[in-house]
């Protein structure tokens, strides 16, 4: 009988490529569900380099498990994606539920690492399942992950400067849970729906969820000095044109959908009375919110809120449009709501952006309210002809007056320069896309701090 | 519903933004065309670029009942606008509406309009006429729009967030946006002063006119307060986008670069010659100058004020440098307490606008009679020095004759962190020779039986131990240079210093914004 030969270097890494793709390949996926390592494929930008993969041969610490464990829970790679270098971690429920996670604990972290120190934004494939692991006094995987608000203290995204997303694919054990949580934004596939971990956005398939990560790595910024429209971003022409006859009767969808680029609109909400998301006008990554004429419901504010904390969090511009009477008498008597509504208007006051507001039918306290008004710190306010800019709904005490003060239209306000001009709704797309241009250093250049005084103090 | 909507809101923008574009009415604008003046639409078409406006709050009005559909505008245009290219917001006073005066509603337009321009670091041009608080609205409590201390001192930054550009084209009183401007331009027949006349005579009884209070004259030979002088609304306009052309839109950006054709190498073999050999024989500095910078790009700045000294802006091979120079012309270069306003001018742009100086220095030192000691020249001196010290931005300093003294330092020289050169006709020392031998041998020289030639014979050891040489070799100078090649050695300079500059600014912080 012939001896056999040991395998060369070069025959032992074939071999290795081999196994690995066989062990992604005999896998059992549900359907419109792709593997770890295929998830990180379709994510990367096609036509770039392909990704590079870290510890792709990494097995469990168990004897029994190595066979099994390729990766040994967790694919972690670094590739473009929506043109710039970005993290992704994909788990592997396959892998991690035969195994104690130790290897691919360590690829977390240093991949977090890498991405924490290099400003990388993130994506995070969650699906991994609650595994046998030893308990944390045995030296295990629990509790580590748990510790402090993002995964393990060696890796440091409280003050980040980019974006973490999660699309949620399946169960997520909860010690792995911390990153899911503290993402910016969180997109959930059939395959997570019984996660217990809030989501902004509902995608049908894998497709559709990696699809719209890697809009968001397009649309969320860093935040640093680099511009803010990218060569490359062209605008694009609206999907839907906003005519002068009948604007102000169209819903808050539609008038988003109507302001922003064609194709770049990232919907956290969207119907006749409510609109939020992410999107790009002329260009310029936007967070945007439309009211539709009623008061927020507290389920609207927490999107609100949601959708002007990333603006803020990387200084992307902010465009909000006001319809409404902004806030529900009722419920602001609750602690909850009134909350709510202090943490948004902080949060739009200290976004260091720009932020531009249109009162596009009702801006009751002239816009002064949580969308937009000048107290809040908007830089430009612009109105609808046919918006009614008041202290309060039309009463008898304003129709009485209303001769005396040209109506409660726009025009006492922008006579006052309460708004900083009328525009058409058919102008309003390009207007607030040249005021994006004119005013896109403000989140480059450092703010202006002032003294108790007012004064800005030499530098 | 109201009648405004009832007619269509978007009829009702169209009429008010006709009444707008009227200004205040026909008859108005036709008084301003007979003064020969531009109304402050045309002005800004002047301005901009074609097709670039973006009016900011145009639908303003006074806020007095009665007076809304008369005052649109209430006296001021603000908007934004292109000038080759780049974004800058403008303030156009509108005279045809309350003499171009600021009313409540205008004020309270005008905080949130600087507040995107300090925040956005925008550069802000002002063309001016009229002006000053409206006081027939705003005595009550309808004043209540002022920008307020935060908006107006986001500009005190220093160093300045956005270049400040000023055009007086008419009367103008109140004229703050003078005063703080990086650059500012007048017309002949304009004039600017803090009161008006009225107001003058109300307060000390004395009658004066408009002009003899701020015209050209007082504000070109008197005051320094204004850097060019010409013609015309049109000339103006033209000189500010030109004088743009040399500033970046803020600290945080760099000077625009602007190649002109003219070689970076250019020898000028006739500065070899300019410089006379005796030391009282004057010459033009400005000949020095124009031969080194780039062909055309040197803009005198207050030309008529203190004339020993030459200042303004210019290109070296296409990057914006100020120039400050020594006229030996016009009392031999010398400096004087007005002299120290236009260096200090001069040193405040150049590091608000992160311009690097240059400067040719002939100058006997500082002028020394009664009557610039009682101008308070001692103040002039030490606020030239304290700013010089504190000046981040590069400094080249080019010695053609004469450098005595403490003026020296004033104009530059001798400063170890940058760059000090001289033309082997330079004399550095702490006096000139001959003043020098009668003020340090006095007692000998007054016993001497030929003063003349005591003079003369102690003179030439002062002279030669003045002589660059001695410098060179001892480091205070980097290096004695053939004046014909002084052109393609500041260019050098000016690479390497730029890169200094803007290494040490990265190291604190700094950092140019891309947005």
């Amino acid at each position: 009988m012939p001896e056999q030969s040991e395998p060369s270097g070069l025959e032992r890494v074939f071999a290795e490529h081999a196994a690995v793709d066989a062990f992604d390949r005999e896998r059992s996926l549900g359907p419109g569900e792709l593997s770890p390592r295929a998830r990180v494929q379709a994510l990367i930008d096609a036509g770039s380099d392909s990704f590079l993969e870290l510890g792709a041969r990494t097995r469990s610490q168990r004897p029994e498990a190595r066979e099994s464990s390729y990766g040994d829970g967790v694919v972690t790679a670094f590739g473009e994606v929506g043109g710039r270098m970005t993290a992704v971690l994909a788990d592997d429920p396959v892998a991690m539920a035969q195994s104690d996670g130790g290897v691919g604990k360590n690829k977390r972290i240093r991949t977090l690492m890498h991405a924490s120190q290099g400003c990388l934004p993130v994506v995070y494939f969650a699906q991994a399942a609650p595994a046998d692991l030893p308990a944390p006094e045995e030296g295990g995987l629990l509790g580590r992950y748990s510790d402090g608000p993002l995964i393990v203290p060696e890796v440091r995204f409280d003050d980040r400067a980019a974006p973490i997303v999660t699309i949620l694919g399946g169960e997520v054990a909860p010690e792995l849970q911390a990153l899911a949580l503290d993402s910016d934004v969180v997109l959930r596939t059939p395959g997570g729906a019984a996660t217990p971990i809030p989501s902004d956005l509902s995608l049908p398939d894998d497709a559709g969820a990696i699809a719209t990560a890697a809009t968001l790595m397009r649309l969320i910024p860093t935040r640093d000095a680099a511009p803010l429209r990218r060569a490359g971003d062209a605008p694009a022409p609206a999907s839907a044109a906003l005519a002068d006859e009948g604007a102000s009767e169209l819903g808050a969808a539609t008038v988003a959908e109507a302001l922003c680029d064609g194709g770049s609109v990232v919907p956290f909400a969207a119907d006749d009375a409510f609109a939020a998301g992410l999107a790009a006008l002329n260009g310029y990554p936007v967070a945007y919110v439309v009211g539709g004429g009623t008061a927020f419901t507290r389920a609207q504010l927490e999107i609100f809120r949601r959708v002007v904390g990333i603006g803020a969090r990387f200084a992307m511009p902010l465009v909000l449009a006001q319809h409404g009477v902004a806030y529900d008498e009722e419920a602001l008597g609750t602690t909850d709501y009134r909350r709510l509504v202090g943490d948004i208007a902080a949060t739009i006051h200290g976004a260091e952006t720009p932020k531009l507001a249109i009162i596009s039918r009702r801006g009751q306290s002239a816009g002064d309210f949580i969308l937009g008004g000048r107290e809040l710190g908007t830089h430009y306010v612009v109105a609808w002809p046919d918006a009614d800019v008041s202290t309060s709904e039309a009463s008898p005490f304003t129709a009485a007056r209303a001769g005396a003060l040209d109506g409660v239209g726009p025009w006492d306000a922008s006579g006052l320069a309460l708004v900083d001009d009328v525009v058409a709704p058919s102008e309003t797309r390009a207007r607030l896309g040249t005021m994006l241009e004119i005013m896109a250093p403000i989140r480059a250049l450092p703010p202006v701090v002032e003294d108790k005084k007012g004064r800005v103090p030499y530098r | 519903m109201t009648q405004a909507t009832a007619e269509g809101g978007i009829a009702e923008l169209a009429r008010r933004r006709t009444i707008a574009a009227g200004l205040g009415g026909p008859e108005r604008v036709r008084r301003q065309h007979d003064r020969g003046f531009l109304t402050a639409r045309e002005r800004v078409g002047l301005l901009l670029d074609p097709g670039t406006n973006v009016p900011f709050g145009p639908l303003v009005n006074s806020g007095v009942p009665g007076e809304e559909h008369r005052t649109m505008g209430d006296g001021q245009l603000l908007g934004f606008g292109r000038i080759d290219g780049r974004w800058i917001a403008y303030a156009a006073s509108d005279a045809t509406i309350k003499g171009a005066s600021g009313g409540a509603g205008s004020m309270r337009r005008g905080g949130a309009f600087e507040r995107i321009v300090a925040d956005a670091g925008l550069p802000r041009i002002g063309l001016m006429q009229g002006g000053g608080a409206r006081i027939t609205d705003i005595v009550s409590s309808r004043f209540s729009g002022f920008p307020g201390p935060a908006h107006i001192a986001r500009h005190q930054g220093f160093p300045r967030r956005g270049a400040l550009l000023t055009a007086v084209l008419g009367n103008y009183y109140a004229p703050w946006s003078v005063a703080d401007a990086d650059f500012r331009v007048m017309t002949e027949p304009s004039n600017f002063s803090v009161s008006s006349p009225p107001i003058v005579e109300e307060a000390t009884g004395e009658a004066v006119t408009p002009f003899e209070l701020g015209g050209r004259d007082v504000h070109a030979k008197v005051t320094g307060e204004i850097d060019v002088i010409v013609a015309d609304d049109a000339a103006a306009i033209a000189t500010l986008r030109r004088a743009f052309s040399y500033f970046p839109a803020n600290a945080w950006e760099e000077p625009p670069v602007v190649r002109t054709g003219d070689p970076p190498d250019r020898m000028e073999e006739s500065l070899r010659t300019l410089v006379p050999s005796k030391p009282q024989r004057p010459f033009d500095v400005r000949k020095a100058i124009t031969a080194v910078m780039d062909r055309g790009s040197f803009i005198e700045w207050m030309p008529e004020f203190a004339r020993q000294l030459v200042c303004g802006v210019a290109r070296l091979d296409g990057h914006s440098v100020a120039v400050i120079g020594n006229q030996p012309a016009i009392r031999a270069g010398s400096l004087d307490a007005k002299s120290s306003i236009k260096v200090r001018r001069m040193q405040r742009v150049a590091q608000a606008m992160r311009l690097p100086t240059v400067s040719f220095i002939d100058t006997p030192g500082v002028l020394p009679t009664v009557e610039e000691e009682r101008q308070r020249l001692l103040d002039g001196l030490v606020d030239m020095f304290a700013e010089r010290i504190a000046l981040t931005q590069p400094t080249i300093a080019v010695h053609l004759r004469k450098g005595y003294g403490a003026a020296i330092f004033a104009m530059h020289g001798a400063d170890p962190e940058w760059y000090s050169l001289a033309w082997p006709s330079a004399q550095i020392a702490f006096v000139g020779p001959e003043p020098g031998v009668r003020v340090a041998y006095r007692k000998q020289w007054q016993a001497a039986a030929d003063k003349d030639a005591f003079v003369a014979e102690h003179a030439k050891v002062i002279q030669k131990n003045s002589e660059p040489w001695a410098a060179a070799q001892l480091d205070f100078l980097d290096d004695v240079i053939d004046p014909a090649a002084t052109r393609p050695i500041l260019v050098r300079a000016l690479a390497t210093a730029r890169a200094r500059v803007r290494n040490s600014e990265r190291q604190r912080g700094w950092e140019r914004p891309h947005a």
